[in-house]
């Protein structure tokens, strides 16, 4: 029981982080087919982000949080206005590669500037909150886990109720049409490119402040591992990607527990291949239906 | 002409290697309904996607009230009135027939009680769409698409119509309705340019028709002038 709940916690606060990048997929995958392969590279972005401020100004988690933010949405922004806006209806195997190489890019700029060693974080809010069934949690599981439900709230809020929001949903349905209807196609775009850049940003904050350490390379794994959530889940529905990556969280700790730490990886992978040979469109996801 | 609204001036468009529009010119009078005919692949929906900067033009100018928008943005054409319907109506199937109807007042900004009043008329002109509202647009059948797609052209508040392929896959009986609705649509003081495969239908409803073949314009004339064109009659309408 303990065990259980242990993983349990475990893995909601680690499937927090999942579900805000499989989401950051999924919005760049839904109003550019195309799936960015630079995600997790935002990622860690975000969590120097937060190392500089933590370490230059003031060991704040929520100015790290805001930071994270900003600079998700700038590195995303100038990312989609450099690069990926050219390549726009490429087909999706050259811009994922295109994606792939900018990912290296920017892990390899951070690298030079950063350094490759691994910098520690300061510990926040470490105290213990409560205990159940012998398991201790503590406020910062708490205060992430709060943090990622405001962000994926907000973000469901501004699709669903501002106008803009309708405007990511149509082009995402329609680009063409979208136009049409006086939609400007390419600044909805950038928009949502920017936002799904910050909200992979805010993940990196919170990875780096859960794990206590920054990286120039640890965008890596946790950017794979949400592609397979969002897979998982349902790559072009944003309640299943969210779903996919808290389920992601949950078996990856339940699998550490049952096999080995050393297995982490392939847990995921494996996870994601059986769905993807049973459920090619993921749990939620949708197929696309065209009709002439 | 002084109240010609729409002027193509020599335009070429081509894809690749292939020219699907060469040196086209037409005008399209204010308040008038034009018909743009023409057989499969002749480019017609290459001609209003050009117009609308859905496919890009090579040649030649596309000017909308005397002012050039040669390559101008989608977007920058529906603000400047223009609503393109096009061809395979491309509704948004997943959304309700109301909300289909408001990403048409998209570009109506927030302007809630003009939005309310543009989808009453809506629905007093098309009543099927008021007993459907909650219904999925993918759930409609081809001629109720049509009239969604066309209503949700209507909700931007359009000086120019710009209807491609109306009649396309819809039942005969429908098509009647449907070119009834675009002669209302007129009289409510729109410019209808209208591009048909089916010239009878076209040449019934317009004033004016330009032939559009292999991506010139082989003929144009006043609609009862072309009725009586043997070549008309014989390549267009088969008699």
């Amino acid at each position: 029981m303990t065990m259980i709940i242990q993983q349990l916690v475990n893995g909601i606060t680690q499937g927090g982080l999942y579900a805000l990048l499989a989401i950051s997929y999924s919005l760049v995958y839904g109003v550019m087919n195309m799936v960015n392969f630079s995600t997790g590279s935002i990622y860690m972005l975000g969590a120097v982000g937060s190392w500089a401020v933590c370490n230059f100004l003031t060991e704040n988690f929520f100015l790290s949080i805001l930071v994270g933010f900003i600079v998700g949405f700038i590195a995303a922004f100038i990312l989609e206005k450099l690069a990926f806006k050219s390549i726009r209806g490429i087909s999706r195997i050259s811009s994922l590669i295109c994606t792939i190489g900018f990912s290296q890019l920017i892990n390899e700029l951070a690298a030079l500037i950063f350094g490759k060693s691994t910098q520690g974080m300061p510990a926040f809010f470490k105290q213990p909150a409560f205990t159940v069934c012998n398991v201790t949690i503590n406020y910062l599981q708490l205060v992430l886990m709060a943090t990622v439900i405001i962000i994926l709230v907000s973000l469901q809020l501004f699709i669903f109720k501002t106008r803009t929001g309708l405007a990511i949903r149509t082009v995402a349905m329609d680009n063409t049409t979208a136009g049409l209807m006086g939609i400007n196609v390419d600044r909805t775009i950038s928009i949502a490119f920017s936002l799904s850049g910050a909200c992979a940003a805010i993940a990196g904050v919170a990875g780096c402040i859960y794990y206590q350490s920054v990286s120039a390379y640890m965008g890596w794994s946790p950017g794979i591992k949400a592609f397979s959530a969002a897979v998982f889940g349902g790559l072009n529905s944003m309640p299943g990607s969210i779903l996919g990556g808290y389920l992601m969280g949950i078996i990856e700790n339940f699998g550490v527990q049952i096999f080995s730490t050393g297995y982490r990886d392939v847990i995921s992978f494996v996870v994601m291949i059986i769905f993807l040979l049973v459920r090619p469109n993921g749990l939620l996801g949708k197929k696309k239906i065209t009709k002439v | 002409m002084s109240n010609e609204i729409i002027r193509f001036d020599n335009v070429n468009v081509s894809y690749g290697a292939i020219q699907a529009l060469q040196g086209v010119s037409l005008s399209v009078e204010e308040g008038a309904i034009v018909a743009l005919i023409g057989a499969n692949g002749a480019g017609k929906t290459t001609l209003l996607n050009a117009l609308t900067g859905v496919v890009p033009v090579k040649d030649g100018k596309i000017f909308l009230r005397g002012e050039d928008v040669t390559n101008m943005k989608s977007h920058h054409i529906a603000a400047r009135k223009v609503a393109h319907v096009p061809e395979g109506r491309h509704i948004f199937a997943e959304l309700t027939i109301e909300e289909n109807l408001r990403i048409g007042a998209y570009t109506l900004h927030k302007d809630k009680a003009k939005i309310e009043s543009l989808i009453e008329q809506n629905y007093e002109l098309f009543p099927i769409l008021a007993e459907r509202r909650r219904q999925q647009g993918g759930t409609l059948s081809g001629g109720e698409q049509q009239m969604l797609a066309i209503a949700r052209g209507l909700m931007m508040e359009p000086d120019v119509v710009l209807l491609d392929e109306p009649s396309l896959g819809i039942a005969p009986i429908v098509v009647e309705s449907i070119f009834e609705f675009i002669v209302k649509i007129n009289k409510m003081g729109k410019t209808i340019f209208l591009v048909e495969q089916n010239a009878n239908l076209a040449l019934e409803t317009a004033s004016y028709v330009y032939v559009l073949e292999n991506g010139r314009i082989v003929n144009e004339n006043k609609s009862e002038i072309l009725l009586q064109d043997d070549s008309i009659r014989k390549a267009y309408l088969g008699i």
